[in-house]
């Protein structure tokens, strides 16, 4: 029970960092940007390629060094293709009907996927180890006979961190305080100087660099990535958005942990077939009581 | 304008060298740095060419113009219904349009919940699976007929529908979006794990027994199947006549659909819920019936397909499915009967033409794929042919602001 | 240029001349047609891919050697993504193209569907790979197999583990596929034969797209049994050794034929070292076998798969058959492939009433220096 604690916590922390690009993107948009999950395999793909890299031609870096610079050139990257993304498939679609970004976006998805594959091969790619041994030979005991490994640690160490550097980027920063104007009302926003375009594409560069730091940290954690990993976390982390309200920051991370625990509390009690519905059934006993999600506003349509 | 596609290049070059790698990346920006020229050309090549496309469209049009839509209608239908009689030794072609007819009948079904109702489902794969299990298990194991089975399969997806319908009362937009994806990924996880009723992740073959009008599929007994008698080489050709039977039997009554009382309260539903509700269109009942009758198509489209394919598994009804038949019905035009149906034959045939007149591109196929849906998305927000009460119905709000 | 019923009613009369035009009789009737199928893209297109070149090689071969019956071979290969639904596509559209017979497909997911359709048209199928029993248990005339069962696997594993490594508690885990479920099942079963009910300490199955393996591992880090054994492909099972060995379970892991793959050694490395596999025996080590592999490594500038060489030598009982049963009708040729021992370079291969290959076929790989080395 502890150890599933333990696991659900970690998992958790990077259901909530991809989950957030989701709720970020939904507060302002109003749309479901489907093609996230890819974001997140492209970092996890930019993380390993940096790495290995470094292992060929930096070889006398320190290993901590290395691992911090493929972070960034992940996060880099990634953000460039959130922005990509957007400016190619979204931004044309902005006065569509509501479920043509939609489409657009599944479209995206299935292209990022399947470049991945044509370039990098269908086979999984590992995760070079050297790198990571330090974190993950460091085991400690915790109570109750559960155990967790420095890499544990540092995934929800990093996880926080960068929650609470978006919290400050959002409520201190000038562009954070136009992301927010402009979730409220876009056109209000505008008409007050906001450069809507510009919020719109800070909103996709931030959400997909969150999303690159997860891949990065979980090829680390789970040891490979596949060119078609992005599918299940993205499917994860918009029933985490959704579970914690969508297009609500505290919310997002709220859901994301909450999910990795009741996942992994439902292996330890009933077993691993119905893994991936316990996250179902949570949200639908959840949306059921409160329709908004936890923490969303629970007020009814604008008329 | 080429420098802002040189700076693109540029870009895209830089942005997609880590994964590609030089040489690849390289390309790419020189492929899109020829976009100008490429442009350039292109519009050389439409005043050459696309202007006696166009003259031709015109030609076709005022040529069908002067025989009557109804005869247009039947020719097609005729078409249709002779074709595959010439073709049935090709069995491809009679497969692939047995299943191009099946997934028109999931977009139609769909169409009703989504283009009618305004009603956000994902996860519509799971109807489809809950008709075709139920087909298949009656079928093994009671030996029920097809029109039995037809019949149970249609109920099971209905009762199943109208549950899942429920959570609708309560949640707006994407919270029941979300909410129907996760009960369908949950009716495909029990079907993958219940072992003892659909065979889990074995798979549930299907025994299809018919008693019904000439078709005498196969069996051990005939040696190979007759349709009227006539050897038919393969079997499907019967599925394929009652995949085209249903689906013209579907149009007529989602036009009908469309226009009665329940037709018109969805249609209310859709565009202000409130207001709907307001002026005593009955919204539990409207929504509830949107749900439970989509998921009868779903179904019956289900129970063709257990019945055609003679084997199911759990992965075939997973995620992909019901994002594709979204994709039909949003790309073919919501609410807009021929616009779905034109949809789900356009993205069925997509990866077929380009597996095959495109052998060599096998591993960019859904690359290509992909990237066709967003260019038809931007080429066509609205859908490729749109719903023209919808349109009437916006003009006349537009008008009204103006 | 927007869409209405006139113009498009005239377009799809045009198209639908167009398209009867396209695919009028075909010509191209000198050559006999040899079907492949298997997942050519996706994440098993590595397995496909040896199995395609396997057979390739094959037809070139009779190709060189002047044909069957006089008659070139071509390949016609198709893709079933290792979906049934995509695998039911590709046969019908095997036998549209009038294939003589079909080597695949590669998964046993796939195989079974499939059959379905090559059974109701009379084509020979011989699978490379696909083990479950189903495949020929349900006993049709075409449909055969070249490669084992996973009966058989599953019991040669269960022999080793008992008698040679002498196991007291087994955790066997499996990834929800017709084969890694089937394969575990029937391990599971073997092992419960000779070591009882309690000797299987741990039974579960994730997802196949499963890559948090932590929760499993630390359950069975808990029983502390002797043995791991996990029946799915390489792709999960890689990560899974990793784990496994750096949450401090020191059992011995134990894999089926799914894993047998050069990828699984490259993504957990020395963590592989000493992991057994289930296998067919080595080619390496069977004189006959060398001529194929040289050639193959020529051909294709990479080594022979695991499963090339079963691919190639069903391309040879297939146009051998042929030939002798001097056409391409197929219940003929099944006759004739069921009828006679086929000599190969990997033994003589005859088959049984169902279509399996007669004895026993199994041997216990492992992994040692990086390399997957058969034992004995």
């Amino acid at each position: 029970m502890t150890q599933a604690l333990v696991n659900g916590l970690t998992l958790g922390a990077v259901y909530a960092l991809v989950a957030l690009g989701y709720s970020m993107v939904y507060g302002i948009l109003g749309m479901i940007n489907f093609a996230h999950g890819e974001i997140y395999m492209l970092g996890a793909f930019h993380g390993i390629l940096a790495l290995a890299f470094a292992q060929h031609y930096l070889a006398n870096f320190s290993p901590v060094v290395c691992l911090l610079g493929a972070l960034v050139l992940a996060m880099l990257f990634c953000g460039g293709y959130g922005f990509t993304l957007e400016r190619i498939a979204y931004r044309p679609l902005r006065h569509a009907p509501v479920l043509s970004p939609l489409i657009s976006a599944i479209g995206m998805s299935f292209l990022l996927q399947n470049y991945v594959m044509v370039a990098q091969g269908s086979g999984i790619r590992g995760f070079p180890m050297e790198f990571g041994r330090r974190l993950t030979e460091t085991r400690f005991s915790a109570f109750a006979g559960a155990e967790f490994s420095l890499l544990e640690v540092f995934i929800l160490a990093t996880s926080l961190l960068c929650m609470a550097g978006l919290h400050l980027y959002i409520y201190r920063s000038k562009m954070g305080k136009a992301m927010r104007a402009t979730s409220q009302d876009r056109r209000m926003a505008s008409l007050l100087g906001v450069d809507v375009d510009r919020v719109i594409s800070a909103t996709f560069i931030a959400g997909s660099a969150l999303a690159a730091v997860a891949g990065v940290m979980v090829s680390m954690y789970v040891h490979a990535v596949k060119f078609n990993d992005g599918y299940i976390m993205g499917m994860k982390a918009f029933t985490a958005a959704v579970l914690g309200g969508i297009g609500n920051i505290p919310g997002a991370m709220l859901g994301g942990v909450l999910l990795g625990v009741v996942e992994n509390i439902g292996i330890w009690f009933l077993g691993a077939g119905y893994k991936d519905a316990y996250s179902f059934i949570v949200l639908l006993l959840v949306l059921i009581v409160l329709p908004r999600g936890i923490l969303g506003e629970q007020v009814s349509d604008k008329v | 304008m080429s420098r802002r596609f040189f700076l693109t290049a540029a870009w895209l070059g830089a942005l997609t060298w880590p994964v590609l790698g030089t040489a690849a990346a390289l390309k790419l920006a020189l492929v899109v740095s020829l976009i100008p020229a490429a442009l350039g050309c292109w519009n050389a090549l439409r005043r050459a060419a696309v202007v006696p496309c166009r003259g031709l469209w015109a030609a076709l049009e005022a040529a069908s113009g002067r025989i009557p839509p109804r005869f247009q209608i039947w020719g097609l239908a005729a078409f249709l219904c002779v074709a595959p009689l010439f073709l049935r030794h090709q069995t491809k072609y009679i497969n692939l349009a047995t299943d191009t007819l099946i997934m028109v009948l999931l977009a139609l079904g769909l169409n009703i919940v989504l283009g009618m109702a305004g009603l956000f489902m994902l996860g519509y794969a799971a109807f489809y699976a809950i008709g075709a299990y139920a087909f298949a298990i009656l079928s093994l194991k009671f030996q029920v007929p097809f029109w039995g089975g037809l019949v149970a399969g249609a109920a099971a997806a209905a009762l199943v529908g109208f549950v899942v319908g429920l959570p609708s009362l309560r949640l707006r937009g994407d919270y029941l979006a979300i909410v129907t994806l996760g009960l369908g990924e949950t009716i495909r996880y029990i079907i993958k794990n219940e072992e003892w009723l659909t065979g889990g992740t074995f798979g549930c073959p299907s025994r299809p027994v018919f008693i019904s009008f000439g078709l005498e599929p196969y069996s051990r007994k005939i040696g190979s199947p007759r349709f009227f008698g006539w050897p038919a080489a393969v079997e499907s050709i019967h599925y394929y006549f009652l995949a085209l039977a249903m689906v013209a039997l579907s149009v007529v009554a989602m036009q009908r659909l469309s226009n009665s009382r329940i037709g018109r309260a969805w249609v209310a539903l859709r565009e202000d819920e409130t207001a709907a509700q307001a002026a005593g269109v009955p919204t539990v009942w409207a929504k509830l019936s949107a749900f439970t009758l989509s998921a009868v198509w779903a179904g019956m489209a289900g129970v063709l397909y257990a019945a055609k394919q003679k084997f199911l598994a759990p992965e075939i009804f997973d995620f992909n499915l019901s994002a594709l038949v979204l994709s039909m019905v949003v790309l073919g035009g919501m609410g807009s009967i021929p616009g779905v149906v034109l949809g789900a034959v356009v993205l069925q045939m997509i990866p077929w033409f380009l597996r095959d007149f495109f052998p060599e591109f096998q591993n960019y196929r859904l690359l290509i794929y992909g990237g066709l849906m967003v260019l038809m998305m931007i080429w066509r927000p609205q859908g490729l042919w749109p719903n023209t009460r919808r349109k009437i119905e916006l003009q006349e709000e537009t008008d009204a602001v103006a | 240029m927007n869409i209405t019923w006139r113009g498009f009613s005239g377009f799809v009369f045009v198209a639908a001349l167009a398209f009867a035009a396209a695919c009028g009789p075909k010509g191209g009737a000198g050559a006999i047609r040899l079907g492949v199928a298997g997942p050519m893209t996706g994440d098993q297109a590595a397995f496909g891919e040896e199995v395609l070149y396997g057979a390739s090689l094959a037809a070139e071969e009779w190709n060189e050697r002047g044909g069957v019956l006089g008659k070139r071979i071509k390949i016609v290969k198709r893709d079933d993504q290792a979906k049934p639904d995509q695998a039911t596509q590709a046969a019908y559209e095997l036998v549209s193209e009038g294939v003589a017979g079909v080597i695949g497909h590669f998964n046993s997911g796939c195989t079974i569907p499939a059959s379905e359709v090559y059974h109701q048209n009379n084509v020979p199928m011989l699978t490379p790979s696909a083990t479950n029993p189903d495949i020929t248990d349900r006993k049709y005339a075409n449909i055969f197999r070249v490669c084992g069962r996973d009966d058989d696997q599953g019991r040669t594993a269960a022999e080793y583990a008992v008698k040679t490594l002498k196991v007291k508690k087994v955790a066997v885990l499996h990834d929800r596929t017709p084969y890694g479920a089937g394969l575990t099942d029937q391990f599971k079963r073997n092992i419960e034969k000779s070591l009882g009910a309690k000797a299987i300490v741990y039974y579960d199955g994730f997802d196949d797209k499963e890559k948090f393996f932590d929760p499993y591992l630390q359950e069975i880090k808990k029983k502390d049994p002797d043995l791991l054994y996990f029946g799915g492909i390489y792709h999960q099972a890689g990560p899974l050794t990793v784990k496994a060995r750096e949450l401090g379970l020191r059992a011995a892991v134990m894999f089926g034929d799914g894993v047998i793959n050069e990828q699984y050694i490259e993504s957990a490395k020395e963590a592989a070292e000493g992991a057994y596999v289930t296998f067919g025996p080595d080619p390496e080590k069977i004189p006959a076998a060398k001529g194929f592999l040289e050639k193959y490594r020529k051909t294709y500038q990479k080594p022979a798969g695991a499963y090339s060489i079963y691919a190639y030598e069903a391309a040879n009982i297939l146009l051998a058959s042929i030939a002798r049963a001097k056409g391409t009708d197929g219940k003929a040729v099944s006759e004739e492939i069921r009828r006679s021992p086929h000599e190969s370079s990997i033994g003589t291969i005859r088959f049984d009433g169902k279509g399996d290959i007669q004895g026993s076929y199994y041997v216990m790989w492992q992994v040692r220096n990086g390399k997957f080395a058969a034992l004995q």
